[in-house]
């Protein structure tokens, strides 16, 4: 064999390593349940008479729910401002999931929706940490301005937004949907 | 290194029983491959820690070779091309965990180095057998592989693919043996190291929230253990 043709085998060989096809891994991370959110308080304090709170609390969200304490009380043309708590009463003991919210602030946003012919304006007052062209609004604070007695229903939804956040209700799924009466007097 | 260092020492006490019948070193022309052991950060899966490569141990092949003069003397060169896979579960659940989703799935390519390395040989040969000490420098270009992540097929970003050269050393040992008058086979092991400084950038991260660099410079080494196909002359 002469050494012309061994050095071609060689070459060959190595050739057939050097650009030999690149493997790829995936890995799924398996299904896990979601966090339970069992109940929701929204806690008002008056801007103008700070020992003046005024609290609603919508309870077993995760089964049947409970809208017996779901009525907010305000006074016209006042000014509040406001956090939401929520709980999970299934684990022990109580987890505060609004820590965990605060945690993961980067992926979640709280719409609140005064429905029509309901004089208030609600204005989320916290934000994220994402960059530009973060930060976006989060929700676990806020301000409340109510206008004319009137009476009606605060929607209030917690958007789960998985990089997607986009400081707007649309990306993402809901991680709470309910309802507070609303009574401005 | 520390595994390596009782192979060599072990060889050098070896050598003096080999000098009672040395001949020259034959000059070799090699075609290698076997497996790549990596240790350090570069290995470690811990999601939090930012300095750690995911990466598992892999294989290496490729050319090398080496031209003698006298007794023991000789210059060598490699190129050779190194394959670490990536360790994906880790990072798929890490990247569950902080954007609370119930399922992550992150998919990659293999780290890849290739190396072009020169440097001297000190080699002993006894009949069929030749010993080679060697010490080869030389830059490594090292590929940080493209990174997908899936979060729940709502979302889908990019850690991108980065290329970064650096130096490269390795410092080994081997024998070879003549089984025909020109082809030989060789069991080497060698200390390899280099440390590349990749720039890390993303697609379509929108929300800081998962593990996020912005650069990766950690030692890539470890030992290499190689069988080899050589052409002696």
């Amino acid at each position: 064999m002469t050494m012309k043709r061994i050095l071609s085998v060689l070459g060959f060989l190595s050739v057939f390593f050097l650009v030999s096809c690149n493997k790829e891994e995936q890995s799924v991370a398996p299904t896990i349940d979601n966090e339970a959110l069992t109940t929701a308080t929204l806690q008002l304090t008056n801007k103008a008479n700070p020992t003046e709170v005024v609290t609603a609390t919508v309870d077993g969200l995760n089964g049947t729910v409970d809208f017996s304490k779901d009525t907010l009380r305000l006074k016209a043309n006042a000014s509040y401002s406001g956090v939401i708590l929520l709980l999970d009463k299934t684990s022990s003991p109580v987890a505060d999931v609004s820590a965990e919210i605060k945690e993961r602030q980067n992926i979640h946003l709280f719409v609140y929706t005064p429905a029509s012919g309901l004089n208030m304006a609600v204005t989320i007052t916290d934000k994220d940490t994402n960059p530009a062209p973060g930060p976006y609004p989060v929700g676990l604070t806020y301000d409340v301005r109510t206008g004319a007695a009137s009476t009606g229903k605060l929607h209030v939804v917690l958007r789960h937004q998985p990089n997607t956040k986009d400081g707007t209700a649309t990306p993402g799924s809901s991680d709470l949907d309910t309802n507070f009466d609303v009574v401005i007097q | 290194m520390k595994r390596i260092l009782p192979f060599l020492f072990s060889l050098i006490l070896f050598v003096p029983t080999l000098t009672f019948a040395q001949t020259n070193p034959r000059s070799f022309v090699e075609v290698f491959g076997g497996w790549s052991g990596i240790s350090g950060n570069f290995s470690q899966s811990n999601y939090a820690n930012p300095r750690s490569g995911f990466a598992r141990s892999g294989s290496v092949g490729g050319i090398q070779g080496a031209w003698f003069w006298g007794k023991h003397f000789g210059l060598g060169l490699s190129i050779s091309q190194a394959d670490y896979g990536v360790r994906t579960q880790p990072l798929a659940e890490g990247y569950r965990e902080d954007f609370d989703v119930d399922q992550a799935i992150v998919t990659s390519k293999h780290y890849r180095l290739h190396s072009f390395l020169a440097g001297p040989y000190y080699s002993f040969a006894f009949n069929k057998f030749t010993l080679d000490l060697r010490g080869l420098a030389g830059f490594s270009t090292a590929t940080l592989p493209l990174l997908r992540v899936a979060l729940e097929d709502e979302s889908v970003f990019t850690q991108n693919k980065s290329t970064a050269t650096s130096f490269a050393y390795q410092l080994g040992a081997g024998v070879r043996w003549a089984f025909l008058p020109h082809f030989g086979l060789s069991l080497r092991a060698d200390y390899a190291s280099t440390k590349p400084d990749f720039s890390v950038s993303y697609t379509n991260i929108n929300n800081t929230s998962g593990r996020m660099i912005s650069s990766y410079h950690e030692k890539i080494s470890g030992v290499n253990g190689t069988l080899g196909l050589s052409y002696q002359f």
